[in-house]
């Protein structure tokens, strides 16, 4: 899912998504599983930070699904701007609790790294931080078929080392159990 | 005047670095509990993982008794995966990419508090301060702060559980402060036992593609050539902590795996012949606080992976040569 469909999920959460975006996303949302999943996710962390969710409810998109069914069945079939208002009650239940998450994921979404133009000498404990800037984004020139199958192999490898002596700063194994493909 | 007034300054210096130094100590003592409780207690929680434009919650069951320690933490959110390790093993089933990984466990070691040598060199490239208290799943905290000296490596910012001593919330940042991923406990508890079945898997993976490491692995010289590599450059404070020979799965030849610590993060060089002439191997890649940086040496996948900035793996990585 691309970064301006998520900030667009944002927006809508927020009650700030454009006249002109909100019915394409709407539209989106009707079309794409993957995107009510995601708004679904958003409710069940929600629910987690509230600390009352129960690990027997994780078929929220199902149940995202069925609001949107229902809605769609019981809506007027011209009347355009009607549909985006009928769209938008049923999503809006879901988007206020996904705004509390939002807000935390934003609030780390600008964790972009500074760049440096040259590569660093060997560092020194007393040398200033090397500015980075570029975005620590994914980039293979070329993703030759393995490349999936072994790095999996390595991240768990080296997670069993590198928790084996050191302070992470999360617990082993949360970045392989947590990560979303992003191929998906 | 002048001259009654020095010796009283020098000593509210002498008192003032005192502290100082004091508040290492402590934050370094507080590290070392939360190293061990990690490993010695039984609880079960609730967690949020939060990195760049992800929030994804998980949950951990861990047990420590007779038979020794083990985990289970799998995801409530996304992809179903699960991780169980024990003392032998550690198997991750990835329901997403229907694949199952087995590697062999590793023993944990304490935060090395004990040993002064390792705490004087973390100490050059590292800060520990002891802030103030917070709350976090409804239990007081004790907050910790690791700050990088320099831009190879990140920060930390911890919660740790007044009584537990348990890891509560977990903040990784870059040397200018920037959050690059987050972890907090929403529910926790520390029951007697765990039972079996709390450790037992949802996912069976059985007609997943299964990636074993072989009981046997091979030794250096075995079958490859005894190390002809070097890496040239790594950061300051980082030092080779082991050496070894891996066959990750058994279908696949072995992989050459360097490892370099500074005392808190780890470094991995892995070293793996190519099975194709003229392959192409260049990139990098990242999940939260991990970086991974992919180069071609010869006919040799050369792949660094650590949880340290990026420019630290491609450093190592430009670095690796052939004898």
């Amino acid at each position: 899912m691309s970064d301006e469909i998520r900030e667009q999920l944002s927006a809508l959460a927020d009650d700030e998504l454009s006249d002109v975006e909100q019915p394409l996303l709407l539209g989106r949302l009707q079309r794409d599983a993957g995107l009510r999943e995601c708004l679904g996710r958003y409710q069940m962390i929600g629910e987690v930070m509230r600390g009352i969710a129960d690990t027997t409810t994780l078929g929220v998109a199902d149940r995202v699904q069925r609001v949107l069914q229902k809605d769609v069945a019981g809506r007027v079939p011209d009347a355009h701007q009607q549909e985006g208002f009928n769209w938008w009650k049923p999503v809006a239940g879901f988007a206020v609790a996904a705004s509390v998450a939002l807000v935390a994921v934003l609030t780390v979404s600008s964790l972009r790294e500074t760049a440096t133009d040259s590569v660093p000498e060997l560092a020194s404990s007393q040398a200033d931080a090397p500015a980075v800037a570029r975005v620590s984004s994914d980039q293979w020139d070329r993703i030759e078929p393995g490349i999936d199958k072994r790095m999996s192999g390595y991240l768990v490898n080296h997670n069993e080392y590198a928790a084996s002596r050191g302070v992470q700063g999360v617990m082993p194994y949360v970045r392989i159990v947590g990560f979303e493909n992003d191929q998906r | 005047m002048t001259r009654a007034f020095a010796p009283t300054l020098l000593a509210v210096l002498a008192a003032a670095i005192q502290q100082v130094a004091w508040a290492e100590v402590d934050a370094q003592q507080w590290l070392e509990r939360m190293s061990t409780a990690s490993r010695s207690l039984n609880y079960t929680g609730t967690f949020v993982y939060q990195h760049q434009n992800s929030l994804e919650a998980m949950q951990i069951v861990h047990a420590m008794d007779d038979s020794g320690e083990r985990e289970r933490l799998f995801s409530l959110t996304g992809p179903k995966r699960e991780v169980l390790r024990d003392n032998q093993v550690v198997t991750c089933i990835l329901g997403d990419s229907q694949e199952v990984v087995v590697n062999k466990s590793q023993p944990r070691s304490p935060f090395p508090v004990s040993f002064p040598r390792e705490l004087m060199e973390l100490e050059k490239h590292y800060r520990f301060k002891v802030m103030g208290e917070d709350r976090v799943a409804g239990l007081a905290c004790r907050v910790v702060a690791v700050e990088p000296r320099d831009g190879y490596r990140y920060g930390r910012r911890l919660c740790v559980h007044d009584k537990s001593h348990l890891l509560l919330q977990s903040e990784v940042n870059s040397a200018e402060g920037h959050a690059i991923e987050r972890m907090m406990f929403t529910a926790v508890a520390f029951p007697q036992s765990i039972s079996a079945q709390e450790l037992l898997p949802n996912l069976d993976g059985a007609d997943f593609t299964w990636q074993r490491e072989p009981e046997r692995q091979p030794e250096p010289g075995d079958s490859s050539p005894d190390s002809r590599w070097k890496v040239l450059k790594v950061p300051d404070g980082f030092v080779l902590t082991d050496h070894n020979w891996h066959q990750l799965s058994e279908h696949e030849a072995g992989v050459e795996h360097w490892v370099y610590s500074d005392g808190l993060a780890s470094v991995s060089v892995y070293i793996e012949k190519s099975q194709k002439k003229h392959d192409v191997y260049s990139g990098r890649s990242h999940r939260g606080a991990l970086n991974a940086f992919g180069t071609m040496v010869e006919d040799y996948y050369v792949t660094v992976v650590g949880e340290v900035p990026h420019q630290t793996v491609e450093l190592i990585g430009k670095s690796v040569r052939i004898r």
